[in-house]
């Protein structure tokens, strides 16, 4: 633990001493205000998690090349979009805390774009052996989300009786997972390289990906349902949504495959409307069913025909 | 002038490309293209940008569709699942390392002969490939193309973005896979080292091509090709061409 600390202050000093005086300043805070402002101090520390989160855990915005403003100004407006929920409920309480804490989410967010540059020049790697090799999206996308993914399950093992919380938790794994697939695309020299027919391709990769979120994510369910009988309905909902979304996530992918690209608007306005389809079962299927054959009919070019 | 060696068959394990036309954009970029290869030959195209060669691999692969003839294995007709292509654009997949990308080249199983081709062209394979230059990621996709031990090796400009010792090594392992059998068809726009580790080559000039000839002959085509550069040189300079470079019989 102590050599990770280090490794990290080494590597990343503005990052170490950002998390450290957040984490000074909110015990202090927390010291000084105790229960009153417990509320207070959990909303701020919440609020600066999700903009570490969604700000130096990403690498891949490519919105200020679209909109023509500084990388830093869009990290800053996302880290704010991100928290708003946090930021709003404490300014409701207290307008100075309100402003504290968009200042502090907003230093994560203008700090995060030279951090997440030390981080992709950072060369070793981990390997991920429970990962299949099929799956690189699963991997490359583990490396950069394994707190979300570890707190999420350990928050569902930990809140299963709250049907709240697990629900809470299955939509995050689910999301973080499915946005593994709006990564850049890879070439079509892999596709080629998997010698396999476009069917085969996508229904193994089909299988794998939707099987690896399964075993996170039964496991909370089942435990959850035995230990509140009385919700088991709303916790196999809430499976089946999560399991539909990552499917159609994977499906999306390579229906709107598009070399070296991430997911497009068009793609992820598709992937939203497969989602949102599950609320009425006939069209959910039917729509996954025809992305399946539409990603089948993109990649027939490049995957062998035999 | 070289001869010409196209042969009048192949065999049983050959690729033959027959009087293949391919039209892009309207415009007709390869015209009545053939080519006979045997298995275990290794076999340059060279020509100008803008010659036909890529589009010539990528019809082969089927990405695009001749308007006539075509191309088969043996007795059949050439399947992409024949052949292992190495296309100029790169897209490997970000974040990985190329040990990773060698295993999904490798569909698992990563044979030790991989790593020690990448260990002799100095990849760095624990390392992420987003910190790989150009050069290197084209030498670890070489290297996974490689090991998709396929009948034809397609490979366009597999020497680009490549140093010294790499464009060695790669020379070596092309020939060692024509020794296994494998038909090693490739691009190049550099002729000097050709004749070291090439059966033949061909010259193709706009879609065509202009003849096949064995590697030996590479001095006449190269004396070709100064009279070609002094021509325009002469142009450039607004000089007599005769004066530059005499017409040799």
């Amino acid at each position: 633990m102590c050599r990770i600390t280090v490794a990290v202050a080494v590597a990343e000093p503005r990052w170490f001493l950002l998390v450290i005086a957040a984490l000074i300043g909110g015990g202090a805070a927390a010291v000084v205000h105790l229960e009153p402002r417990r509320l207070t101090f959990a909303l701020g520390a919440m609020a600066v998690v999700v903009a570490l989160l969604t700000s130096v855990l990403r690498r891949d915005a490519r919105l200020h090349r679209i909109i023509g403003i500084s990388p830093r100004l869009v990290r800053v407006v996302e880290s704010l979009l991100w928290s708003w929920p946090f930021i709003g409920v404490a300014a409701i309480s207290s307008l100075r805390d309100g402003a504290v804490i968009t200042g502090s989410v907003a230093a994560v967010g203008f700090l995060s774009v030279e951090t997440s540059a030390n981080r992709a020049a950072r060369r070793t790697r981990r390997a991920l052996p429970m990962v299949p090799t099929t799956l690189p999206e699963w991997t490359v996308g583990l490396r950069r989300s394994a707190p979300i993914i570890v707190a999420a399950v350990l928050g569902g093992i930990a809140g299963s009786g709250s049907p709240g919380i697990v629900v809470l938790t299955l939509l995050t794994l689910s999301l973080t997972t499915s946005a593994y697939f709006c990564a850049p695309a890879e070439g079509w020299l892999l596709l080629h390289a998997s010698g396999q027919r476009a069917g085969r391709f996508l229904s193994r990769k089909l299988l794998a990906s939707v099987g690896l979120l399964s075993a996170m994510v039964v496991p909370i369910v089942l435990l959850s349902a035995l230990r509140s009988p009385q919700f088991a309905l709303v916790y196999l909902l809430a499976l089946v949504i999560c399991l539909h979304a990552h499917a159609a996530a994977v499906l999306v992918k390579y229906a709107a495959y598009r070399v070296g690209q991430p997911l497009d608007a068009i793609g992820t306005l598709l992937w939203i409307i497969t989602d949102i389809s599950i609320l009425v079962p006939p069209v959910g299927i039917v729509l996954l069913v025809w992305l399946y054959r539409r990603a089948s009919a993109r990649l027939a070019d490049v995957c062998p025909s035999a | 002038m070289p001869r010409d060696v196209v042969p009048a068959a192949v065999d049983a394990d050959g690729l033959f490309i027959e009087a293949l036309t391919v039209l892009r954009g309207g415009v007709r970029v390869l015209e009545s293209c053939t080519l006979a290869l045997r298995a275990g030959q290794v076999h340059a195209v060279v020509g100008h940008n803008g010659a036909g060669k890529t589009t010539l691999f990528e019809t082969l692969f089927g990405f695009l569709t001749p308007v006539s003839g075509g191309a088969r294995l043996g007795l059949r007709a050439v399947r992409p699942s024949d052949l292992a292509y190495l296309p100029t654009e790169l897209e490997l997949y970000r974040g990985l390392t190329g040990r990773e990308v060698l295993v999904l080249f490798a569909r698992g199983t990563l044979e030790p002969v991989a790593l020690r081709q990448a260990a002799a062209l100095d990849v760095p394979v624990d390392d992420v490939i987003d910190s790989y230059s150009y050069g290197t990621r084209r030498k670890l996709a070489l290297v996974g193309v490689m090991s998709l031990r396929r009948p034809v090796l397609v490979l366009d400009e597999p020497f680009e973005a490549l140093d010294v010792v790499s464009r060695r090594i790669v020379r070596h392992l092309l020939r060692r896979a024509a020794e296994h059998g494998q038909i090693v068809i490739f691009s190049v726009h550099e002729l000097e080292t050709l004749a070291s580790f090439c059966d033949t080559l061909s010259v193709l000039q706009s879609g065509s091509v202009q003849g096949t000839y064995p590697a030996q002959s590479m001095a006449d085509l190269e004396a070709q090709l100064v009279r070609e550069v002094d021509r325009r040189v002469a142009l450039l300079e607004r000089r007599d061409v005769a004066s530059v470079s005499p017409e040799v019989p």
